[in-house]
């Protein structure tokens, strides 16, 4: 049954699934406007550059998996969803804020950052392990928000 | 201590010697030959006279122009007949310089050359006939023979463009100049049309103005050309043909000479090797008849290299040496086999300088457990073992990458450990197996495996922060007794001891206050935690002459250790969200698959592709994050308690080659 409760945990899996999905499009994009610009001078980098430009591409698969919790969580696969009182679908919404907000934020930095080490490989392609790192630095507070919104919908009870 | 111990050499030979000794160093290849450090003042040394290595390097870029040009042809060759792939055949080190005697590159190098040439002369030919055929193509109606449109003495002629929009005022006003005009309109397309005017020279000025007001486009035929224009372009298309069938022979030709590539590939070695010897010499010294050589080498190469070479040569002189501290000394690493594909990650940070403890073995278990847990499934486990384990047979890789394939077997072992203890295998695909065999599911996922962390998430969140203590732990107790090794034990105990005490004391509290246990140990740990507080307020501002100062920095260093051990601690608690993460998309994955599992006619299709495609997606991001991710922790979490870096690595001369594999007689 669909109520008030339900449409607030959609809410809350379409902002996980929504804005930290946008932040890894924007992230992924503007690293991938740094590679391409290094592989005009060098389209043999493309391995490496390809794996710098994944980076920021996490986040949204981190939303993907936040959202598609809730939907799993309130019962959408199973046929008919929870009827969840309105506490609960209010609950269900802050608990996927977290990875929606930080991941968003996170992935767009860490897009810049990524672009950053696609420059670092172009002059320097035997510092790639470096280059690597410090773009996964950004990655961490994308991968503590999944953590917190993870544990704040496992303490939910339905 | 897995960084290799390193001894000085230095090597007297004889100068007429110098050509056998350093290719004798070559084939041992375990010496990194350096500058010579002249202990004796005015003993005369001299630098080696460099020769010159121009005839060499002019002879390595014609071989490899060769290879370069052949090599366009190698597909073309393929398709003929098989060749074989001489890449993998061994030749003898001493049978090279014979063999490239024997072979006169400089006949292929000609060849190569001369149908390079005339490719590109036919390339500029057929560029040129085609934009003239492309001219002439707009011309093609008119059945005037080019030659004749010149004009005559009396009759000016001009042939052009004008814009369409132009056109009728345009040709209103040549009208309006005079009588003797006549123009003649020949064709339009969208842009402009096709204009000839006849006139006679006293318009001439007149009448450029107004075809210059209107943009008017002169065009002239190629003057040597000769005939219709259709005729003309009948010409070039028979050109065109026998240009394309030139080619074909420089094609064949060129094949031809592509299945004699094995010489160019010895010659190319053999040019590359005798080069590497030649940048030997500028390292050489000599006296007047001695040479003096030094380098570098691994102390268990040493008494291998000094038998070689006083067998071979007695006149040779070889001596060893420890290094002086103040030299820069190459690092060499070496591990036990099983560790020795962690390497990989001690090398991306940058491996340890001469004197620095190898991180390599203590970074390792932590390691395969890390990556485990983060990849966390037994199916992925499983499948990424194998695929690298095919690849390192089917492959031959070298270096860096072979320890990279070894390292990700392991890391593939690991997460099929993680993933049977918590009953992972490509997510929950088991819970779907068919009726009859579900048995398989009941015993894996309910007898072997210890936790879910799907729905019970704390323990292994709880895992993970207790990994992350032991590995700091280890890291401050490697750096005390790195400290205690260079015989800085005060700064030691002050350092790590007091810190160790101080998280020792908060560790305690907590598990006794958990557990109640004894007063004593609750009292006892009160007292760790005192001492420790205390020991780094009053030690870790100790570079501060001021006592107030000292303090001062003594609290703040209080503050920023905990925070930092802190936040260094809370950071392991990616590896429990990374391996949930797997789980959950692996989840997600089968859940979309039974979606779509009942749609009509292509169902089974659907299936098969997000199930196949879904789960390939998440063992290579995944994969990609649980390596990032692990290395991350050792970086940044475990490396900044202990370790620097930064040393140089050794690099011994030896036999390198780009094509074949050199083998030495032994």
């Amino acid at each position: 049954m669909i109520t008030e409760g339900v449409v607030m945990a959609f809410l809350g899996s379409a902002i996980a699934i929504g804005l930290a999905g946008s932040g890894s499009g924007i992230g992924v994009g503007i690293a991938g406007m740094a590679g391409a610009g290094v592989m005009t001078e060098d389209p043999g980098k493309f391995g490496q550059v390809l794996l710098l430009q994944a980076l920021p591409g996490t986040q949204g698969i981190y939303g993907l998996l936040a959202g598609f919790w809730v939907l799993m969580k309130i019962g959408i696969f199973a046929g008919s969803p929870v009827a969840l009182t309105l506490d609960q679908g209010w609950q269900i919404f802050f608990a996927c804020l977290p990875i929606g907000i930080v991941g968003f934020f996170s992935a767009i930095y860490q897009g810049k950052a990524s672009a950053a080490a696609i420059g670092l490989i172009a002059r320097r392609p035997e510092e790639t392990g470096k280059a690597i790192v410090m773009p996964a630095m950004v990655e961490t507070y994308a991968v503590l928000s999944l953590l917190a919104t993870i544990l704040l919908l496992n303490g939910i009870q339905l | 201590m897995a960084v290799c111990k390193v001894k000085k050499v230095n090597i007297f030979t004889h100068i007429s010697l110098k050509d056998k000794t350093i290719e004798e160093l070559q084939k041992a290849g375990c010496i990194q030959i350096k500058n010579v450090t002249p202990k004796l003042e005015n003993y005369n040394l001299r630098d080696y006279p460099l020769a010159s290595s121009s005839e060499l390097d002019a002879a390595l870029s014609e071989v490899k122009y060769c290879i370069e040009y052949l090599a366009n042809y190698k597909g073309e060759a393929k398709k003929t007949d098989d060749l074989v792939d001489y890449s993998k055949e061994v030749y003898e080190y001493d049978n090279l310089a014979l063999l490239y005697a024997q072979f006169n590159y400089q006949d292929i190098y000609k060849k190569c050359k001369e149908l390079d040439s005339k490719l590109m002369e036919l390339k500029s030919r057929e560029n040129h006939l085609e934009s003239t055929k492309e001219e002439l193509a707009e011309w093609k109606d008119l059945e005037v023979k080019v030659e004749d449109l010149e004009g005559t003495k009396k009759v000016n002629l001009a042939l052009g463009f004008l814009p369409v929009k132009d056109c009728a005022s345009c040709l209103e006003e040549i009208k309006k100049i005079g009588e003797e005009i006549e123009v003649i309109k020949f064709g339009e397309d969208k842009r402009r049309s096709k204009i000839i005017i006849f006139s006679i020279p006293k318009y001439n000025s007149s009448l450029k103005t107004v075809l210059n007001k209107y943009n008017f486009e002169y065009f002239k035929f190629p003057k040597e050309l000769r005939g219709t224009p259709l005729e003309i372009i009948k010409d070039i298309d028979r050109e065109l043909a026998e240009i394309g069938k030139k080619r074909g022979e420089i094609t064949k030709a060129s094949v031809q000479l592509y299945k004699n590539h094995l010489p160019l590939y010895l010659a190319f070695d053999h040019l590359f090797i005798s080069k590497s010897k030649k940048e030997i010499e500028k390292y050489l010294k000599q006296t007047q008849r001695v040479l003096i050589l030094e380098g570098w080498v691994l102390e268990k190469n040493q008494d291998s290299l000094k038998k070689r070479l006083e067998e071979k040569y007695p006149e040779v002189e070889i001596s060893f040496s420890e290094p002086e501290e103040n030299e820069e000394i190459p690092t060499a690493l070496n591990n036990r086999k099983i560790i020795k594909p962690f390497e990989v990650i001690t090398e991306l940070y940058g491996i340890p300088q001469y004197k620095e403890i190898d991180p390599t073995p203590l970074l390792a278990p932590f390691f395969f457990i890390f990556f485990g847990m983060c990849l966390s499934d037994a199916g992925y486990g499983l499948i990424m073992a194998l695929l690298f384990y095919l690849a390192t047979k089917k492959i031959p890789v070298k270096g860096m990458a072979k320890k990279l394939f070894h390292l990700l077997i392991l890391g593939g072992l690991s997460s099929f450990l993680v993933g049977v203890l918590t009953g992972s295998w490509l997510g929950d695909t088991l819970n779907y197996l068919p009726k009859q065999i579900l048995w398989v599911r009941n015993i894996l996922v309910d007898k072997v495996a210890l936790i879910n962390p799907i729905n019970d998430p704390m323990p292994l969140l709880a895992f993970s922060l207790i990994l992350g203590l032991a590995q700091i732990y280890t890291g401050i107790i490697t750096k005390l007794g790195d400290n205690v090794r260079n015989n800085k034990i005060n700064d030691g105990l002050m350092d790590q001891g007091s810190w160790l005490l101080l998280i020792t004391g908060i560790l305690v509290f907590l598990v006794a206050s958990t557990l109640s246990l004894s007063k004593f140990i609750l009292s006892l740990s009160q007292y760790m935690m005192i001492g420790g507080v205390v020991s780094i307020i009053l030690t870790q501002g100790r570079a501060n002459k001021n006592i107030i100062k000292r303090v001062g920095a003594g609290i703040l260093a209080l503050y920023n250790g905990i925070t930092g051990y802190l936040s260094d601690v809370l950071s392991y608690s990616r590896l429990f969200a990374l391996g949930l993460a797997t789980s959950i998309i692996a989840v997600v994955i089968n859940t979309l698959v039974i979606l779509v599992k009942d749609v009509p006619y292509v169902g089974f299709i659907l299936v098969i592709l997000i199930y196949l495609g879904g789960h390939l997606f998440n063992l290579l991001i995944s994969a990609l994050s649980a390596f990032i991710h692990s290395a991350r922790l050792q970086y940044v979490e475990f490396f900044t308690k202990f370790y620097q870096g930064g040393g140089t690595p050794f690099r011994p001369f030896k036999i390198t080659t780009k094509y074949l594999d050199i083998q030495t007689k032994e």
